[in-house]
């Protein structure tokens, strides 16, 4: 469930809910992307108290990697590779900065194209 | 096909041979009524029956749900179009490029209404847009410009080197109605017709 790594000290363990809010803070930063909204089914998890991430999924895999995959909507008008290069290393920046966590993967899915302001 | 998959086939499966060889059973007289009336009595009266009644009920529903929604998941996966940058991969799905498409031959003054439908094969994309035309254009160097302009903005969003077929189909042409002139026209008539009529009778004069 979370990324961890050894210390002298002891474990330091980050739970996907980490990335997941780092994510959304960066993806902030960038003008004309949008997280996707929340579903039905988050819906449902947040009427149980639990905070659930639509739109981000984070996987640690075997020996600590960790994949991330958002799911936007982008600004019509927009050029599709520039725009998730910049979602792929603003989110890779971010979370090496604040975690020190090395993403394997960062995979951006367009789900829709919307009129911006 | 996956464990899960089998699993659930098997469930719908079972379920159905259930309800299916009831309704027959029923249907044909060969299960007694009071017997059935006997079950449901029983389930109603005893607590315990309820209780394990509601339980196989509430699993159905969340099995169904779950169900429902990892096939809807595979069903947006599927239609998606992707390309590997060296962070990860890019998906873009075929309703984001649907979208792009209407956005862009709506734009056009002549189009009235579209709708886009794509397609993604090994060979390319295949771009479907039904027009809503309004009236007095010419139909062939339109819709090659709008294929043209499509094509474009396609190849240049998503940067996509593979083919792009554009297909149009004018489904419909609008007249185009200037309502208000008309109205003003029909006024101006009615009131000239007015005017004549209200000019009085002065006899003939010589």
């Amino acid at each position: 469930m979370s990324e961890d790594s050894k210390l002298d000290l002891g474990t330091i363990q980050i739970h996907k809910k980490v990335l997941a809010d780092i994510t959304i803070s960066a993806l902030k930063d960038i003008k004309g992307v949008r997280l996707v909204t929340e579903d039905f089914k988050s819906n449902v998890f947040e009427l149980f108290g639990y905070k659930t991430f639509p739109g981000i999924s984070v996987t640690v895999e075997r020996g600590n990697d960790v994949s991330i995959e958002v799911k936007v909507m982008v600004r019509y008008g927009l050029n599709i590779p520039e725009i998730a290069r910049q979602i792929q290393d603003t989110i890779k920046t971010a979370v090496k900065k604040t975690v020190d966590v090395n993403l394997k993967d960062v995979n951006v899915n367009i789900q829709g194209i919307e009129r911006g302001e | 096909m996956k464990l899960m998959t089998r699993l659930a086939v098997l469930f719908y499966v079972t379920v159905i041979m259930f309800v299916g060889v009831t309704a027959v059973l029923i249907a044909l007289n060969w299960v007694d009524l009071n017997y059935i009336l006997n079950v449901l009595v029983g389930m109603y009266i005893n607590e315990e029956l309820r209780l394990i009644g509601g339980s196989i009920g509430a699993g159905i529903l969340l099995f169904n749900f779950l169900f429902a929604n990892a096939i809807s998941d595979r069903y947006a996966r599927e239609k998606n179009i992707a390309f590997d940058n060296p962070s990860g991969r890019v998906s873009v799905s075929l309703t984001a490029m649907e979208d792009l498409v209407r956005k862009v031959v709506s734009k056009e003054p002549e189009v009235k209404e579209v709708r886009a439908r794509i397609t993604a094969s090994k060979k390319g994309l295949d771009i479907m847009a039904r027009l809503i035309l309004k009236s007095d254009q010419n139909i062939p160097e339109l819709t090659s410009r709008l294929q043209e302009i499509v094509k474009k903005k396609i190849q240049n969003t998503i940067g996509l080197e593979e083919s792009i077929v554009v297909r149009v189909d004018v489904v419909k042409i609008i007249p185009e109605e200037p309502l208000a002139p008309m109205r003003k026209e029909k006024k101006k008539e009615d009131r000239i017709e007015d005017t004549e009529r209200s000019v009085p009778f002065q006899g003939y004069r010589a």
